[in-house]
């Protein structure tokens, strides 16, 4: 005995079946183990609205097994090899729907099996074999931190960072504070190493220019803006990149509130500019010598400095 | 004694150690500063941030004009101790000067 669902309603129940036939049910799975790649694991194809995938299922625990053929599988789903023919004979299921059904199943008080609701059926299975939707898996969401949020980058809208709550107070004590950098505190990595660009992947540069510290930190595994980060490089940092030509580089990180954070060289973490005004826009705040506005950059979870 | 220029925020500041006719000099110039009650300017994030080096345990800035220990505060309008630092620089930094005399001049 074979259990038929036809997996395409959100609200009704599926249309159910149960194919009692013994010659039926061997003439099908002969069909399915003869076919090559025309099942998959129920679930795993399309899981939107509309046709998602006609499940089988050996409702008995004494049937003949046939090699290939697991208990249960889907046909007509979008994770199989070969679509075309898993929808094909799909369709000759669907066609073979009883009209009145000699087991009578819940289903069918609210999803009775009537021609009406086969020739649907047949119709939405056309349409989905046309438009194949996209396999569709779950986000998988980072951990909820109070401190942290995800933006969308106003540069580039289709792109997304994290902004951290401003938090000097882990960088400004003595322990850390001489420490670390402004590298350290725009990639929010605390090393304890003074890091340096490029140093971690043998690429530091002593030239200090806005292409040469581009290239040291690009070798660290930053990415110029608009290059989107994917969700598991999360978190991603929005830091951008100052020069004081011939001499220094600097890095600032954006911050949850709209502002930027900074950590001059051993000074203390802060939000503020060399005017004392907070930090809205790097590109145009009092930078002192840091004259060359470089870049911005993401650094996601992979970039590694030392 | 270990002096540090406070100028860079990526790179590591300039330090260096001072010979012994040097901190001899130097402690001769600070004797010769008097206290005072005048806050010294607070240095800016970015840039200049002043001189600092630790004599017998105790840490000093001088920055544009005051001289800052442990302990008090001295004043130094000509800014004997760190023209006379900045002299001293480590030829690798000599083009600091410029930059720093820039700032002692405002």
């Amino acid at each position: 005995m074979l259990r038929i669902e036809v997996d395409i309603f959100s609200g009704r129940p599926n249309p159910v079946w149960i194919v009692t036939d013994r010659t039926e049910t061997d003439r099908l799975l002969k069909i399915i183990t003869d076919a090559k790649g025309v099942i998959a694991k129920p679930g795993d194809g399309f899981t939107g609205l509309g046709f998602r995938e006609l499940r089988v299922d050996l409702v008995a625990d004494d049937e003949p097994r046939m090699r290939g053929v697991p208990k249960q599988f889907a046909l007509a789903s979008v994770a199989v090899k070969n679509f075309r023919d898993s929808v094909a004979l799909a369709r000759r299921i669907i066609e073979t729907m009883p009209l009145r059904s000699e087991v009578k199943l819940l289903q069918h008080d609210l999803t009775p099996l009537d021609a009406k609701l086969r020739d649907g059926i047949l119709e939405r299975l056309e349409k989905y074999l046309k438009a194949k939707p996209r396999r569709w898996r779950p986000k998988k969401w980072p951990p909820y931190n109070p401190l942290r949020t995800t933006v969308k980058d106003d540069k580039c809208k289709k792109c997304e960072y994290e902004v951290s709550q401003f938090n000097p107070g882990f960088w400004n004590v003595p322990s850390v504070q001489p420490y670390n950098n402004c590298y350290n505190y725009g990639r929010n990595w605390r090393t304890d190493t003074f890091a340096q660009p490029g140093r971690a992947h043998g690429a530091q540069t002593f030239t200090m220019a806005c292409n040469t510290v581009t290239t040291a930190a690009m070798a660290d595994g930053l990415v110029k803006r608009c290059n989107c980060l994917p969700i598991s490089e999360w978190p991603r940092r929005l830091m951008a990149l100052v020069i004081d030509p011939g001499w220094d580089y600097h890095w600032y990180r954006h911050q949850r509130g709209g502002f930027w954070g900074h950590k001059p060289g051993k000074t203390a973490a802060r939000n503020t500019d060399n005017s004392s005004v907070v930090i809205t826009n790097p590109e145009t705040c009092d930078r002192g010598g840091y004259t060359d506005f470089c870049d911005y950059f993401y650094a996601g979870r992979s970039v590694v400095i030392n | 004694m270990v002096v540090e220029l406070d100028v860079f925020s990526g790179r590591p500041n300039p330090r260096w150690e001072l010979d012994d006719r040097s901190c001899l000099e130097l402690r001769q110039l600070q004797h010769r500063l008097t206290s005072t009650g005048d806050v010294p300017q607070e240095p800016p994030g970015l840039g200049y941030r002043g001189f600092v080096y630790a004599d017998s345990g105790a840490n000093t800035r001088a920055y544009r004009g005051f001289v800052t220990t442990s302990h008090e505060v001295l004043a130094d309008p000509t800014f004997s101790i760190e023209r006379f630092l900045l002299a001293r620089l480590p030829e690798p930094y000599a083009a600091l000067r410029e930059k720093v005399e820039s700032v002692l001049a405002r």
